[in-house]
């Protein structure tokens, strides 16, 4: 299928950008409201969060810890997770 | 002679008279009557002779007759000996066979048994895990008070940057 290459460069213009947006928010996930210092020594811990724009989320069900999620990579720092992988781990080996 | 009551001319004549009827008797009566005779004996002769014969042929074909049928019930006791003993095999085949396949399935009834007795046990595990791990969260979330919260999720981000560094 043909495409018009004019269309097909704005379009990879549009993804890129896209991307780029989705790669400078960064969407962070707590069990209860972080405070401004908490947000600080995550992005210590985290330099490459540094000049991101966070958006913050009350998750209750995290139980506790952070999910960080910056366009597609996530890391699931909650306590809820790693009940889950205890729980994998048990089923596993019992 | 005469005083005895015999005449002379009349037994002259009576001799005269069996002699004609004697000669008469022996050349035209007697020879075919003997001839009759003899001949009527060689036909009876023959007649027996036939009979003899008959009678030994009959003999002989019930003499065969009671030979064939002692063969064929020879014969006969013979297939079915061999019969049985086929018949007898048979059974003990089959027999043998059945009781394979009855070892087979109970084994085989075993076997499922097991394997269903650990998918129960494995199911029940993995329910009992669950139940274990819903019961921690709900009491978890009742229990943990902000400040926990917060000291738990230091401690989560120190270890996890650690990991980090060491990677």
């Amino acid at each position: 299928m043909k495409i018009n290459p004019r269309l097909k460069e704005d379009l990879k213009k549009y993804l890129l950008r896209k991307q780029e947006e989705e790669q400078n928010k960064v969407m962070i996930r707590s069990a209860y409201k972080l405070s401004e210092e908490e947000l600080k020594s995550i992005t210590e811990f985290f330099p490459e969060l540094k000049g991101k724009e966070i958006v913050e989320v009350t998750d209750d069900s995290l139980l506790a810890g952070v999910v960080i999620q910056q366009g597609s990579k996530v890391r699931d720092l909650s306590l809820k997770s790693q009940l889950m992988s205890l729980e994998q781990r048990i089923n596993e080996i019992a | 002679m005469e005083g005895l009551g015999i005449d002379l001319k009349l037994l002259i004549a009576q001799i005269i008279n069996f002699g004609l009827f004697f000669y008469v008797f022996k050349r035209f009566l007697a020879k075919p009557f003997v001839h009759y005779i003899d001949e009527e004996k060689q036909k009876e002769l023959e007649r027996e002779k036939s009979f003899q014969k008959a009678k030994k042929l009959e003999e002989e074909a019930l003499k065969k007759e009671q030979e064939a049928l002692t063969k064929v019930r020879k014969e006969a006791q013979e297939i079915i000996k061999e019969a049985k003993q086929i018949a007898e095999k048979l059974k003990e085949e089959v027999l043998a066979q059945a009781q394979e396949e009855v070892r087979e399935i109970k084994k085989k009834a075993q076997k499922q048994v097991e394997l269903e007795k650990e998918a129960v046990y494995a199911d029940a595990k993995e329910k009992i895990t669950k139940l274990s791990f819903f019961i921690v969260q709900n009491a978890l979330r009742e229990v943990l008070s902000d400040d926990l919260k917060k000291k738990i999720t230091e401690r989560i981000l120190k270890n996890s940057s650690k990991q980090l560094k060491l990677s």
